[in-house]
């Protein structure tokens, strides 16, 4: 299985922008290892930062990738700067709204919004914002050995994405 | 009577003074790059009733302020942008950001961080009415190493230093000529040379 961290594609403006959810769950197991009991410390489950940036990185990635029609190898390559200031625990949605700010042939820069549904208000609150650059590897690495196939958006991927609604979009 | 003139700014919206990331440095002036639109905003056409008089004096003509946007910023002020864009592109601190800094070798740019500030220096030359685009290869040069004419044997060949020399004229590639080891390529690139090719760029 595929290390996906949205589940759902809600909207999309071709290459401009893409806005993912994604539950999170008591079924989901690292919640249970973030953070488990410790000594007098009762068990305290919330989703990792780091994985609200991979999610993000994921949305802005899937929106980059998508300008070229998923040709390029898209990869995380600096994360500029990244604030989360509040944290997500079960039961609550994380939306990742993604937007790109520049882009050439190397590479794109992408400007993100997280946000978090609360429950008591029905309201999506921001929580944080993430500003990532992604590399389009065979123009940045030429003459390395790189392999032909796409192993970024492969056949695997694009199951993932049309499971995550994606074709509704095209 | 003279009318009074109350400046009032019209640029674009401030947004808070935050988002320096915490690394000290101080929010940028409002005013920089739209001080001449400023100015060309209280031009007498533009203000309610007449014209004061001016007696016999030769009149003052506001056009002579408005000079298109994007000269009006001096080398210093340059310089103090191209230093914030490195801050926030390489995480450093601004007394490591010297004119004679090295990108590589005393800021620790990686190949990444090369977009990363061409794309900040877009953002922060650009103005409304004047876009400032950086072509690729333009300010660093690209494809160097996949063409033998250009990089043989893990040297630079007089042929890359010539198209280099004509393509750059914001690098000084005085010391890199004497031992053209591709490997000390990245290192002619100093603040300065960023500066420089601000500067020659807003000029031409």
């Amino acid at each position: 299985m595929r290390w996906m961290w949205i589940d759902a594609i809600i909207a999309f403006e071709p290459k401009a922008r893409m806005v993912a959810v994604k539950n999170v769950s008591l079924a989901e197991e690292h919640l249970h290892d973030h953070f488990p009991v410790e000594g007098d410390l009762p068990a305290q489950a919330l989703m990792p930062n780091s994985l609200i940036l991979e999610g993000m990185a994921q949305t802005a990635g899937i929106l980059v990738g998508s300008v070229n029609d998923f040709r390029e190898k898209v990869v995380l390559a600096k994360v500029q700067n990244a604030t989360i200031e509040a944290d997500v625990g079960p039961g609550e949605t994380i939306r990742y709204d993604a937007r790109i700010e520049r882009m050439d042939a190397l590479g794109a820069s992408t400007v993100g919004v997280v946000s978090r549904f609360d429950h008591q208000t029905a309201t999506w609150v921001d929580i944080g914002r993430i500003e990532l650059m992604f590399s389009h590897l065979d123009q940045n690495m030429q003459g390395m050995d790189l392999p032909k196939e796409n192993f970024v958006f492969g056949e695997n991927f694009r199951t993932i994405l049309r499971a995550a609604g994606f074709d509704r979009f095209r | 009577m003279m009318p009074v003139i109350e400046p009032v700014y019209m640029g674009p919206p401030l947004g808070p003074l935050s988002g320096n990331g915490g690394r000290g440095h101080a929010a940028e002036p409002a005013f920089s790059a739209y001080s001449a639109t400023s100015v060309a905003l209280l031009a007498p056409q533009d203000l309610p009733g007449e014209t004061p008089a001016l007696g016999n004096c030769e009149p003052f003509h506001w056009r002579y302020l408005r000079m298109p946007a994007g000269t009006m910023k001096s080398r210093d002020e340059i310089i103090s942008d191209v230093q914030v864009v490195l801050e926030d592109a390489l995480g450093v601190d601004a007394g490591k950001v010297t004119l004679d800094a090295t990108l590589t070798g005393d800021l620790g740019a990686e190949s990444i961080d090369f977009l990363d500030i061409v794309f900040r220096l877009e953002k922060k030359f650009s103005t409304p009415d004047r876009p400032f685009k950086i072509q690729q290869g333009e300010l660093f040069p690209e494809n160097l190493m996949t063409d033998p004419s250009l990089v043989n044997n893990g040297r630079v060949t007089a042929k890359a230093l010539a198209m280099l020399k004509e393509r750059m004229p914001h690098v000084d590639l005085s010391t890199f000529e004497g031992n053209p080891d591709v490997s000390k390529l990245s290192e002619i690139f100093t603040v300065k040379s960023l500066v420089d090719f601000v500067e020659r760029k807003l000029k031409a």
